[in-house]
């Protein structure tokens, strides 16, 4: 079923919504909660809560792309969870607790409200990355994956992700300095 | 710049870009267990879990029947139903199972004589200076900092440091680095320390993970009298994953999980049961120190409370079948709470879907701990603020989530919102309530007793207003609130006749600090700060308080810059009285106030500010 039958459904309150949701992008919503939570129940349990907030937030959110929709939204949940999983006090290296941004999606059920020019600017920046550095940055920090997953995936060696990471983020920090989204 | 900013700045990527970067190699769910005809090797084993679709166990299996004679057989009954219900159950789209399940497993004790010491009476010249914000009076809460009259201890990461108090003079004199042989305290975010009342010894808890692949707490007992020259006394071992920690006396009150084996026989109570391993062996809770949850448990992990006494003797153990969300430890009761959707079918062929919580409790004021009937609330518990007791009353503020499937809500009782209950914990009757107070789709996000008084914020989105209710007389209680405002407090902090506010402003990622008080008919802000783009401490802990000095500070950080920031109340106005810069992540940087001087401390790292007499 196509994704646009599929939104219709959830307008109109038809749990075949959610069905047809779990059956067309239940594996691929399983693979990014897995990532981030390595752990098969709570993946399952990602899941299930993308389902629900799909349900709760269509309509009045009418996504374009379903499939986006929903991996942004089991991505979210999957690094609420994991945070909350972390007892809440423990939080990465310099980092203080998460922002709610990941609330504003499930609440939304769109796109967080920010920026707009920062959203394109942080586009333009992946667009002028290569394909190679731009596939392996996204893995790493949109999809989660270890960065020997990331070797696999990208048939490079692990040294060689490391060192496209560690010099893309020099890279993102300075684009985003001199872009003025940071001071 | 940090891989967490980055990960959220990526979540405005294209569609296109994620879309390429999709990893070839999915992980595929790992597939249902085939039914067992079609694994002859599945019936030599033991007893497991098994999630079949087809729901059919062949195995020869020792039943619950089998134990019928054991005095945990509730415990066995309610396993056994669970275990049966999870391979039944078909993957349902509108319940959410809540599985946080955590390894864990028993108490075990150690050969070195226990010492734990947060209350021990005696010589209280330099003793303990109590700078912690308790949330109960008698009740203290373990952090990351403390002082006597003379130092201040400050645990950084994995070393317990001491501070002269001297000014601009102040210095580093002595460390203590956390450490024991084939053990590495890696959850340094979780670890926290009690400082005695006499100031010389030190309580350091110290969850980890061992080389056995469970977790553990530490208890680590260290002799601070000279802080140039602190040295470890002893340690205690509590498997299990930390929750959390009172000290209520010379007791000490260790919350963990534990969770029974994979492969449970029901014949070996270690494999299902906390317990205390000892020269003896191991000995399990007993069957009446084990609570069990109301409507079936839903999860196999327990909340373990594990009693030790400075007196020394065997510690003490009682046990909730559950996990838990939330603990709140009253002076009579330790409170666990856990929340989970509970779907009925309708009259009408609709569904209904309500967020419940169980409150389980185990009141210990009496010397030994003793389960009390359960208590059911509609909604969820923010954080342990949110509950409160008071005169035999427990006081609970929930958000409440109704959600209604094809059916037409022509009540407009569904939706998010927020409720009072108030208990009696004689016979666990509701003996007041004040339900949906807020608007719809509204939730708590903060809320704080003060006596008869209690003030809730709420919030959908970035707007929130504070509710005050008076609850001096629970047959008329009464409301006021601030309307709305823009951003929400994620805590609410009393400060003298003022309410303090910390949260975020009407942008999102910003940080607002809002001072209210009571007007005759409503609450009103009298003065706030707000910063652009700074994210702040959440943990409670985190805040320096200053009541007497009016004076409150916390870490922050903006764009990968962390500073600290400490702020004075003249009773109408606040104003940012510092802002310092200070390495390392605001959830576990501390500062205090002694004297005219602020300390503040991070990762290795402190400073100094003259905050009064310039």
């Amino acid at each position: 079923m196509d994704d646009e039958r599929i939104v219709d459904l959830y307008f109109a309150r038809s749990e075949d919504a959610l069905r047809e949701s779990e059956e067309k992008y239940g594996a691929y919503c399983h693979s990014i909660a897995y990532r981030i939570l390595r752990s098969d129940t709570d993946a399952e349990e990602c899941v299930n809560d993308t389902l629900f907030h799909a349900w709760r937030n269509i309509p009045p959110a009418k996504p374009a792309s379903l499939r986006h929709y929903l991996g942004a939204l089991t991505r979210n949940l999957s690094i609420n969870r994991l945070d909350k999983r972390q007892a809440k006090r423990r939080r990465p290296e310099g980092q203080s607790a998460p922002a709610p941004w990941n609330d504003a999606i499930v609440a939304d059920g769109g796109d967080p409200e920010e920026d707009l020019a920062l959203k394109e600017g942080i586009n333009a920046f992946l667009g002028s990355l290569g394909k190679e550095v731009r596939i392996v940055f996204l893995q790493k920090y949109w999809y989660c994956c270890r960065i020997d997953e990331i070797a696999k995936n990208t048939g490079l060696s692990v040294a060689n992700v490391k060192v496209i990471l560690h010099r893309t983020r020099k890279l993102f920090s300075d684009y985003l300095k001199q872009e003025g989204y940071l001071s | 710049m940090k891989d967490k900013k980055i990960k959220k700045l990526m979540s405005y990527a294209n569609e296109d870009y994620v879309k390429e970067a999709e990893p070839e190699a999915k992980v595929k769910k790992k597939a249902k267990a085939k039914p067992l005809w079609l694994r002859p090797a599945a019936l030599a084993a033991s007893f497991v879990l098994l999630f079949s679709a087809v729901g059919i166990t062949l195995f020869a299996t020792l039943g619950k029947s089998d134990y019928k004679d054991s005095a945990y057989y509730p415990v066995i009954a309610e396993i056994t139903a669970y275990q049966k219900a999870q391979e039944a159950k078909k993957p349902s789209f509108l319940e959410s199972l809540l599985d946080h399940l955590k390894a864990g497993s028993a108490a075990s004790g150690d050969d070195s004589a226990p010492s734990y010491a947060p209350g021990d009476p005696g010589d209280t010249a330099n003793g303990a200076v109590e700078i912690t914000d308790h949330q109960v009076a008698g009740v203290k809460e373990a952090n990351r900092i403390a002082r006597t009259d003379t130092h201040i201890f400050y645990l950084d990461g994995s070393v317990l440091r001491a501070y002269t108090i001297a000014g601009t003079e102040s210095a580093e004199v002595g460390t203590f680095p956390l450490s024991r042989p084939n053990v590495r305290y890696a959850k340094l975010a979780q670890t926290e320390f009690f400082l005695s009342a006499d100031g010389k010894t030190v309580t350091l808890i110290c969850p980890y993970t061992g080389t056995d692949g469970k977790n553990h707490v530490d208890l680590l007992t260290v002799d601070v009298s000279d802080p140039a020259a602190m040295c470890g006394i002893s340690h205690v071992t509590v498997s299990g994953s930390y929750l959390t920690v009172r000290s209520v006396g010379t007791d000490i009150f260790l919350m963990t999980e534990y969770r029974p084996d994979e492969k449970i026989n029901f014949g070996k109570e270690e494999t299902f049961l906390p317990g205390i391993t000892g020269e003896d062996g191991f000995s399990p809770v007993t069957p009446d120190n084990v609570l069990l949850p109301k409507d079936g448990i839903t999860s196999l992990a327990y909340t373990v409370v594990t009693r030790l006494s400075a007196a020394g003797g065997e510690p003490e153990i009682a046990a909730f079948l559950s996990y838990s969300d939330e603990i709140y430890v009253s002076a009579t009761r330790i409170y666990a709470t856990r929340a989970e959707y509970v779907t009925t079918d309708l009259d009408n062929g609709g569904k209904e879907r309500v967020l419940q919580s169980e409150i389980a409790r185990i009141r210990y004021a009496d010397g030994a701990m003793v389960p009390e009937p359960s208590l059911s609330v509609e909604g969820e518990i923010e954080n342990r603020f949110c509950l409160d007791e008071a005169d035999g009353i427990l006081r609970v503020v929930t958000t409440v989530d109704r959600a209604l499937y094809a059916s037409y809500d022509a009540t407009g009782a569904y939706g998010k919102n927020a409720s009072l209950f108030c208990f009696s914990l004689a016979d666990g009757t509701v003996v007041a309530k004040v339900e949906r107070f807020a608007q719809r789709g509204e939730s708590v996000r903060s809320a704080r007793f003060d006596g008869d008084r209690l003030y809730v914020c709420t919030s959908v989105e970035n707007t929130d207003p504070v509710f005050l209710f008076d609850l001096s007389d629970l047959s008329a209680i009464t409301v006021k609130d601030t309307g709305t405002i823009a951003g929400f407090s994620t805590s609410l902090i009393t400060f003298g006749d003022a309410l303090l506010g910390i949260g975020e402003g009407a942008n999102r990622g910003s940080l607002k600090i809002e001072v209210y008080e009571e007007t005759k008919t409503g609450i009103r802000s009298l003065s706030s700060y707000t910063t652009e783009n700074t994210s702040y401490a959440k943990e409670y802990k985190a805040y320096a308080i200053d009541r007497a000095a009016s004076v409150l500070g916390l870490g922050t950080q903006c764009y990968g810059e962390t500073d600290y920031l400490v702020f004075y109340f003249d009773g109408s106005d606040l104003y940012l009285a510092e802002k310092i810069p200070l390495e390392g992540d605001p959830e576990t940087q501390r500062g205090c106030l002694v004297g005219d001087w602020f300390y503040a401390f991070g990762a290795s790292d402190f400073a100094v500010r003259q905050i009064f007499g310039k």
